[in-house]
């Protein structure tokens, strides 16, 4: 994501940004919602070219930002809480409840990835 | 430093006492004791100035979470390079970007932190060296009498050194006392984001030169 961010900072032109971040909710949706455990190291390629989408959006918007310093702190801050959002609700895992529960919060990230994409939500 | 009861965890601990018994004073207000604004200033500097605070708190969090042993000699070469630093920048030689370069440094060393390879000693050296030399060149006051700027110099010396010891020296304390990865996860977690804010600032400070 800090990748990403400072190619959108220094305006590295880089097209489909808004379409890479609606995938990611596709993808990572579905693959929450099949239960599909993939190697680490293909989660990290996965996860990580879709965070440089992620990190560019911010960092196109930043150099506009009143305060850029605090602008960086709030979505890096923010982002990190969401993760920790998402861990914490992966740890119903260990329920056979929480797998249902987890798994159909997947297939609703991944409709509102859908959504995005095609300009419903 | 050579007796037995002189580990590294007893020296980390003396010094978060120092830390701890000369710090409060930043909480307050204004200078408690008139005459020592110019060193006060300088305590405090690393904490208001966003670009060195960032770099000593990923500088501190690679110390931290490196062998116990290394905190020792990395501490030191910071403050002999910040010393450095200062001289050089006193004498009237200061790189262009010398803001940008310290937010670079912290994104080094707090990416280093984050990904946490095993031995990397002389990294941590290396990175505390520049580190050291470019907080000397930030810390260098704008102008005014010579006298003035080496005690507001020295405020600064201090406090970067005081920070230091509790961002570093307190991580590696806890790691030693304390069991548990989570210590370890949560100081990774927290320099992956110091890396992020340092070099999304060092990105914009060169992209609108």
């Amino acid at each position: 994501m800090a990748f990403g961010t400072v190619l959108g900072i220094v305006g590295v032109p880089i097209s489909g940004i808004e379409t890479g971040i609606a995938s990611s909710a596709i993808v990572l949706g579905l693959l929450i919602l099949l239960a599909i455990r993939l190697p680490l190291w293909i989660a990290c390629i996965i996860v990580g070219v879709f965070a440089i989408f992620h990190g560019y959006a911010h960092g196109t918007e930043l150099p506009q930002a009143a305060n850029p310093l605090a602008f960086i702190i709030g979505f890096v801050l923010a982002t990190g809480m969401l993760h920790l959002i998402g861990i914490g609700f992966g740890l119903l895992l260990r329920w056979p409840a929480g797998k249902v529960a987890v798994r159909t919060l997947g297939g609703i990230i991944s409709m509102a990835g859908i959504g995005f994409l095609f300009g419903i939500a | 430093l050579a007796s037995s009861s002189a580990s590294p965890e007893r020296i980390a601990a003396s010094g978060l006492l120092l830390a701890g018994s000369l710090v409060p004073q930043p909480a307050l207000a204004h200078s408690s004791l008139p005459g020592i604004e110019g060193f006060y200033s300088g305590l405090v500097h690393p904490l208001i100035s966003y670009h060195q605070l960032l770099a000593l708190l990923g500088l501190g969090v690679m110390l931290g979470l490196g062998r116990t042993a290394w905190f020792g000699t990395a501490w030191l070469v910071f403050a002999a390079f910040a010393i450095v630093g200062m001289g050089t920048g006193l004498s009237g030689y200061l790189p262009a970007d010398e803001t940008a370069g310290l937010l670079l440094i912290g994104f080094l060393a707090a990416t280093m932190a984050a990904i946490h390879p095993p031995g990397i000693f002389v990294l941590s050296v290396f990175l505390s060296a520049l580190a050291g030399i470019f907080y000397g060149f930030t810390s260098v006051p704008d102008s005014g009498p010579m006298r003035n700027m080496i005690i507001t110099l020295f405020g600064s010396f201090v406090g970067a050194n005081l920070l230091l010891v509790y961002v570093g020296g307190g991580l590696n304390w806890f790691r030693n006392r304390f069991s548990g990865g989570w210590i370890n996860i949560a100081s990774r977690i927290a320099a992956a984001w110091i890396a992020t804010i340092s070099v999304s600032m060092a990105a914009l400070i060169l992209s609108s030169q």
